[in-house]
């Protein structure tokens, strides 16, 4: 059976393009979100690198792709029902693989640039990476839908929809959505809580469509009225310049690699989650949260090293 | 695992080669329009650090095993130093935009610091994900001071 399908997000570009434009004059007249002209035409151009390295590489994922469907263990084919569930499936392999983003340092220095804003408005949706591809994650985790049997035109398809549910949740105009909303879907509320950098809200609510994720694997926290989000990765960058907002964590990773003192450190540079160090001279979000919550006097994680001299946070 | 009787089937997800064209040249005008309607839109405004404390907030905000000691602030208030109460890390605040950048370094972990005699001090980090920092300390005496407590006394 051969059948065509379009991107959804080729069609979606004009609606973004929509989108922001009412949402610059939204934060004009309102004052209640910002943009900054460079940090906009930062994101935006990363945004179509992405799109470039797409066309570019994207053939490398496809080819993949279409080698392993031959391999995938039911034939689901193209009924109504199969759409529905590989919408869900695909949301749940993204809550696991955006997860993995953020804790595991190879993955992140890919994933970093998303995150790389102190600003929080649609063009921070565009603010994506050039290189996924290198990660290979496509070869395990982009692969499972196609092994189970769902098409792979059918993947891309619904992974096309999840990328655009997403879009317009990275924003400040919205407060709260419905609490039954809420409670199921991601909302601009739940992703402002993920993209802040503030201790109570580092590494939570990874979902991409449902929120659901989250709160099955203990990864949900809710936007608190008195701890505003602050926006950005915990050492922010000095600069826009895509090459070095596209590159920076992976340079991070060859240096430190270069400079580890055995195998196994250079093994944990690449898989351990971002700060860690084997001197514990910087800090993981975990132990940023558990510093946090010594420092509010109700420490319940334990200290990871209280004899550790004064530590400097990494990403 | 196999499938049975079934070989991989075309497919066609995307856009042809002229069209990935048109959307790529159509894309680079949409961003071309969108950055120059925030530019004459405004409605953001260059960060300040108006006081010390500000930059001292910044830094406990940022980094949550900070404990400031003295500081000082640059004469144009786009920077700050501050020193951890213990004197082993030194936090920089330097205005980015509208926000701020904020590091902790230890004496002798800066690439370079170049205290000069009209009281100004250049800090230049490791990696390129900070630009040097020019700081207006007011007098060569503050300059030299701070340098030799970033520089561990190795200046």
């Amino acid at each position: 059976m051969d059948i065509e399908l379009v991107d959804p997000i080729m069609i979606a570009i004009p609606f973004f393009v929509a989108l922001v434009i009412a949402e610059l004059i939204y934060a004009r007249t309102t004052g209640k979100t910002t943009f900054e002209p460079k940090d906009s035409a930062a994101s935006l151009i990363m945004g179509l690198g992405n799109t470039v390295s797409g066309v570019i590489l994207g053939f490398i994922a496809a080819a993949w792709f279409l080698f392993i469907e031959r391999f995938g263990a039911l034939e689901f084919g193209y009924v109504w029902w199969a759409w529905i569930l590989c919408f869900v499936a695909d949301d749940f392999v993204y809550y696991w693989s955006h997860r993995w983003a953020h804790t595991v340092r190879w993955f992140w220095a890919d994933h970093v640039v998303h995150h790389s804003s102190q600003h929080y408005n649609l063009t921070t949706a565009l603010r994506q990476p050039w290189f996924s591809v290198f990660t290979f994650k496509f070869l395990w985790l982009g692969s499972i839908l196609i092994l189970i049997g769902f098409p792979p035109a059918m993947v891309a398809f619904v992974g096309g929809l999840n990328l655009i549910y997403q879009f317009w949740i990275h924003t400040e105009a919205i407060g709260k959505m419905p609490r039954w909303f809420e409670a199921v879907m991601n909302t601009p509320s739940h992703h402002r809580v993920h993209h802040a950098t503030n201790p109570r809200y580092l590494d939570r609510n990874y979902a991409g469509v449902f929120i659901i994720w989250d709160k099955m694997f203990g990864s949900f926290q809710e936007e608190l009225a008195d701890d505003k989000c602050r926006y950005g990765i915990v050492k922010n960058l000095g600069t826009y310049n895509p090459l070095v907002i596209s590159l920076h964590e992976w340079w991070g990773i060859a240096k430190d690699i270069a400079g580890s003192k055995s195998p196994r450190e250079a093994v944990n540079y690449l898989l351990a989650p971002p700060g860690w160090s084997p001197d514990g001279s910087r800090m993981t979000s975990k132990q940023i949260k558990a510093r946090w919550e010594e420092s509010l006097g109700n420490a319940e994680a334990p200290v990871p090293d209280p004899n550790a001299p004064e530590t400097v946070p990494a990403e | 695992m196999m499938r049975s009787g079934a070989g991989p089937r075309s497919f066609s997800f995307g856009a042809t080669p002229m069209m990935t064209l048109y959307i790529l040249i159509g894309s680079a005008v949409a961003i071309s329009t969108l950055v120059l309607l925030n530019m004459w839109l405004g409605g953001w405004s260059p960060a300040t650090i108006g006081s010390l404390e500000v930059a001292i907030a910044r830094l406990r905000d940022d980094h949550v095993v900070f404990t400031p000691g003295d500081g000082i602030l640059s004469s144009d208030s786009l920077s700050a130093l501050v020193a951890s109460n213990t004197g082993d890390t030194i936090g920089v605040v330097v205005v980015r935009g509208a926000g701020f950048v904020t590091r902790l370094v230890t004496p002798g972990s800066l690439k370079a610091v170049d205290a000069r005699d009209d009281g100004s001090l250049v800090l230049t980090f490791r990696g390129d994900t900070i630009r040097p920092v020019t700081l207006l300390l007011g007098s060569p005496h503050e300059a030299y001071a701070w340098a030799e407590r970033l520089t561990g006394g190795d200046q």
